[in-house]
């Protein structure tokens, strides 16, 4: 956690293009709730930053993902192995 | 406003306290601002209902533990799709359902990072029915909640109360949330200025409605220093509301509000010893002693006697004023050279109160660091608002943020320039150690 930097700039571009990755990669309609959080963490077995997604298609049961990557970061790729994973 | 993002005002409070009232104002008055209201899925006005599918939590373990998170999944779907008429409002309000903890709806911003960039948790608001409250608060945690998640309150409905009633109410909701600005209205009427760009958290505002509201409570709300001769002087009451008042006399070094502030430590330490009940008639002496005056005769005075002339604050449990009170020597009135008044206890034990902390200097930014992800990851379930302006060592500009449970935003904001930096924070939750937070709060000073 990083208390002073919590405002991580992201590239709203990039952001888009993730969630536009995402919902192409596990077939999403247009009205399924894409959320993407970059999260620090100083705890002993985390990596110092990833990239959380969760997919909101079922009210209450979110499908989470985590990608040991900043935003920045992430391709298609990492995309496309979750839903083989 | 930073960046262009939309502000977002979070409409909460319990059934019937108002809110749809409000809203309907707010739909059909014309008040020159362009409010896109997304109502909860029990809303009677159908603006966004068709969009609201399920409002069930999602909850999200974020890190070994670390995190756990609430938002609202629902909310971010409509949010986004409001997002694609971007061009047709200026402010979002979101109302959510009478019974919920706001929590998970305030976390919402926090959460997602493409939410962060657009919008900006404005203001929680809360509308409280004046009259029926007090049926929910003892029992509802829903209904202290959502006071305490507040940075604005309505006390609405005040035509159906009294003053007097108004007045406890509003004491009973500053000592849970004392950072929250409080407004009295009736049928919900409000400047729409009051409640939206609000700022997240001003604290120069929150100051000027209640300049105390970071001090540390005090087991006596008053204190003064008089200049006494030797001899036996008289302290005169009169009835008040209370049967007994507690006291404190104390030499000090000089009739100045500097010896009266070094006084205030050592006396905090004499409230927390057992009491000396004095009866009427009785003689109080600068002893150091808590004396409890006992206040149910006819005639309540008492004698004060003094043995070298000099400095002596007195400290009392409540205000003189509340008794009247009166030091008379040789038959004529003796007024305090300075004196001060301090902010009471908590007059109710509820587990939910705001612990405001204030000091100058720099923050050791690793030290801060550390601090702030330990008590979050031990104590974020149980704060639910944490806001503040703090002075980072090496950095020239002010530091704000504002966070819900275990999130927050923080942000540079303007530059100190001249002003004398300091740090200001406020946490509002349940079970708070005043004592554990500030010294912890202290320890990263640099």
């Amino acid at each position: 956690m990083n208390f002073l930097n919590s405002q991580k700039e992201s590239d709203p571009r990039q952001l888009g293009q993730v969630k536009s990755w995402v919902s192409q990669a596990f077939d999403l309609s247009e009205d399924v709730a894409v959320m993407i959080t970059q999260l620090q963490c100083t705890e002993e077995g985390c990596p110092p930053i990833e990239t959380v997604i969760a997919i909101m298609e079922t009210p209450g049961k979110p499908r989470q993902y985590k990608i040991h990557k900043p935003l920045a970061e992430v391709k298609q790729t990492d995309i496309v192995s979750l839903t083989t994973g | 406003m930073l960046n262009n993002q939309v502000p977002v005002t979070v409409l909460t409070g319990f059934l019937g306290s108002g809110k749809t009232t409000l809203l309907n104002r707010i739909l059909t008055e014309n008040h020159g601002k362009r409010i896109a209201v997304i109502e909860n899925e029990f809303g009677e006005i159908g603006v966004d209902n068709d969009l609201v599918i399920g409002a069930e939590e999602e909850i999200f373990e974020m890190n070994n533990g670390c995190i756990c998170c609430t938002v609202r999944g629902d909310l971010i779907r409509i949010l986004g799709n409001l997002m694609k008429r971007r061009d047709k409002f200026d402010y979002i309000m979101v109302e959510t359902t009478g019974l919920a903890d706001p929590g998970p709806v305030a976390q919402t911003f926090f959460m997602d990072t493409e939410m962060k960039e657009k919008l900006q948790l404005d203001s929680v608001t809360t509308l409280v029915d004046a009259k029926h409250i007090w049926q929910h608060i003892d029992d509802s945690d829903e209904a202290r909640e959502q006071i305490a998640f507040a940075d604005v309150i309505l006390l609405n409905k005040i035509d159906l109360v009294t003053e007097g009633e108004l007045d406890q109410l509003e004491a009973r909701i500053r000592s849970m949330n004392s950072a929250a600005k409080v407004y009295r209205t009736k049928d919900a009427v409000v400047e729409m200025d009051k409640i939206l760009n609000v700022g997240g958290f001003d604290l120069d505002r929150a100051m000027e409605v209640d300049p105390q509201f970071m001090e540390p409570e005090y087991p006596f709300e008053w204190g003064g220093v008089y200049n006494l001769s030797v001899g036996t002087h008289e302290l005169v009451l009169q009835e008040g509301p209370d049967p007994t008042m507690k006291v404190a006399l104390v030499p000090v070094s000089a009739s100045t509000d500097a010896a009266l502030s070094a006084a205030v430590e050592p006396v905090v330490m004499v409230f927390s010893d057992d009491e000396h009940e004095l009866s009427v008639g009785g003689t109080l002496q600068p002893s150091g002693q808590l004396i409890a005056l006992n206040l149910t005769a006819d005639e309540l005075r008492f004698d004060v006697q003094i043995g070298r002339s000099g400095a002596y604050a007195l400290f009392t449990e409540h205000h003189p004023d509340e008794f009247q009170a009166q030091l008379f020597g040789s038959g004529a009135l003796v007024k305090p050279v300075v004196e001060r008044e301090f902010k009471p206890d908590h007059e109710h034990d509820d587990e939910v109160t705001s612990v405001g902390i204030t000091t100058p200097g720099d923050l050791d930014p690793n030290r801060l660091d550390a601090w702030i992800s330990g008590l979050l990851m031990t104590k974020g379930v149980d704060i639910f608002r944490m806001k503040g302006i703090l002075s980072i060592k090496g950095q020239s500009n002010r530091f704000v943020f504002q966070g819900v449970h275990m999130l927050f935003d923080g942000r540079p904001d303007r530059p100190w320039g001249i002003e004398p930096r300091y740090n200001s924070l406020i946490f509002i939750g349940r079970n708070l150690d005043r004592t554990e937070l500030t010294e912890g709060f202290e320890a990263c000073l640099a």
